[in-house]
Order: structure tokens, then C-alpha cells, then sequence
């Protein structure tokens, strides 16, 4: 099979698995509706779900995906979803906020919903995610704390938004809501493992230390061949 | 902007329309 039509195939299946957790709104039976701005909310929130799961299958380095695109083509493009995605779920919370302003008040105590806590430090995780990708430099910091920070929150912002669907419960209620939540959760997972084993992450967490200390002792200074060679947001 | 970076710009806005067209669509099925 020729390069071009695998990376063709390639493209449907990510498409489908885009598109796996729409589906869930769509299943019957589905809960009592709300109002209109509130589920194209809540729709928001599940694109924006989808595109975070997905995030972790594509720099994951995954062979076939290499094979079919370049490393620095999927982590181009890894870069490109995050914005889309954080988009979304920024979007996803304003709406909620304009369609019942009274949520803004209640944020105001700890008494507030669970759910809108796990949703609102899940987003705060994916700020600081995005934050520490794109301004890197500026913030003086190394690769290895980077993927550090950038994996362990990622994981920490995916599970806590996974909670923040799960204690609303709405999407939930169905044998093929469960069938398909699990094969989603196993999907991305399968990517975060690859991940960690292709990033050697317990020896970039041993060293993290030792690193934030010659990062602090030479200004902040770093091996540009390093970031290069590893995808770092800022490699060039 | 060349033929190699239209490629990803096209899957981009194809990703955002389809996600944003399913999220209009179910707030169309389940508005009260």
C-alpha cells in the first residue's frame, strides 16, 4: 500500500474516533432536554472531550503513525488541537455561565457543585498545560521539567474531566454509553502507556530534579539539539 | 502558505466544523 493511502486511512480513523464520543449524545435513551444554549454547552464539552482523548494516541509516537506521518508533522499538529480543544472548553464553561449566570455566584464557595469544581481544575490543568507548552521559554522552563509538568497534568486534566462527565451522570445511563466510555477510556490510555514507555518517563522523572537545578544555576539555558530531537513546543 | 501545511489546516477546520456541527445538532434534538 502506498505512503499517501495509508496516511489517508490513517485520517478516516482519526475522524471516527473524533467523532466516538459525539456519538454518546446521541444514543437513546437520552436524558430529559434542557435549554438550548445549555446543550450546545454541554456539546461543546464532549467535542472538547474528544479532541483531549485524542491528544494522547498522537504524540505518543505511536510506529504506525510515524510511519505514516512525520514526527514533527503529528507534533505540529498535536500543537494545533490543543488550542482547538482548550477553545472548546473554554467555550464549553462560558456558555454554561451565560446560560445561568448564578453558577459564577456559587463558585464563590467551597460548598459548590462537585462537578463544576472537577470541571473547572480539570480546565485550570489544560491552562497550565497549554500555558507552559507555548510560553516555555519565557517561563525558564527545561525540557525535562516540561514533559514532566506536560504529562503528569495532562493525565490529571483528562481524569478529572472524565469524573466531572461521570458525577453529572447524564450519558451514563445505557449499557452502549458504558460499552463505548470504556473502549474510549482503554484507547487513550493505550496511548498515554506508549507514551511513558517511548519517553522513558521514570528516568525524566528522576532526573527532573537535578535538571531544575541547572536550569536555575545557568539562567535557564538549555540543549537546543534536546528539544529538537524530542518535539519540544519550542525546539526551533 | 504551501501545498505540505494546507493538508493539516484542511484536517484542522475539518476536526473544529464536525465537532462544533454535532454539538448544534444535539442541542437542535434536545432543546426543550
Amino acid at each position: 500500500m502506498k505512503d499517501t493511502t495509508k496516511a489517508r486511512g490513517w485520517i478516516v480513523v482519526f475522524l471516527v474516533v473524533l467523532l466516538a464520543p459525539m456519538v454518546l449524545l446521541f444514543v437513546a435513551p437520552r436524558p430529559p432536554g434542557r435549554e438550548l444554549l445549555r446543550e450546545f454547552a454541554v456539546g461543546l464539552g464532549f467535542a472538547g472531550m474528544s479532541l483531549l482523548g485524542l491528544q494522547f494516541l498522537i504524540p505518543a509516537r505511536l510506529p504506525f503513525l510515524l510511519k505514516a506521518f512525520r514526527l514533527p508533522k503529528l507534533n505540529h499538529f498535536h500543537h494545533n488541537l490543543s488550542l482547538i480543544s482548550l477553545a472548546l472548553i473554554v467555550a464549553h464553561m462560558l456558555l454554561l455561565v451565560v446560560n445561568n449566570p448564578r453558577l459564577l455566584r456559587s463558585l464563590s464557595s467551597v460548598s459548590a457543585a462537585r462537578p463544576t469544581w472537577l470541571g473547572i481544575v480539570a480546565l485550570a490543568a489544560m491552562g497550565v498545560v497549554v500555558w507552559t507548552s507555548l510560553w516555555q521559554g519565557e517561563v525558564n522552563l527545561g525540557y525535562q521539567p516540561w514533559r514532566v509538568i506536560h504529562t503528569f497534568l495532562s493525565v490529571f486534566a483528562i481524569v478529572l474531566a472524565m469524573l466531572h462527565i461521570f458525577d453529572i451522570g447524564y450519558y451514563m445511563s445505557v449499557l452502549a454509553h458504558q460499552v463505548l466510555w470504556i473502549i474510549l477510556a482503554i484507547a487513550w490510555a493505550v496511548g498515554v502507556i506508549v507514551y511513558f514507555r517511548r519517553a522513558n518517563m521514570s528516568r525524566a522523572v528522576n532526573t527532573v530534579m537535578g535538571d531544575l537545578a541547572t536550569m536555575m544555576a545557568n539562567g535557564g539555558q538549555e540543549d537546543a539539539a534536546d528539544r529538537a530531537q524530542n518535539g519540544a513546543p519550542n525546539a526551533s | 502558505m504551501d501545498k505540505e501545511e494546507l493538508g493539516p489546516q484542511l484536517l484542522l477546520a475539518l476536526t473544529t466544523l464536525l465537532l462544533v456541527l454535532a454539538a448544534v445538532a444535539h442541542a437542535w434534538m434536545q432543546a426543550r
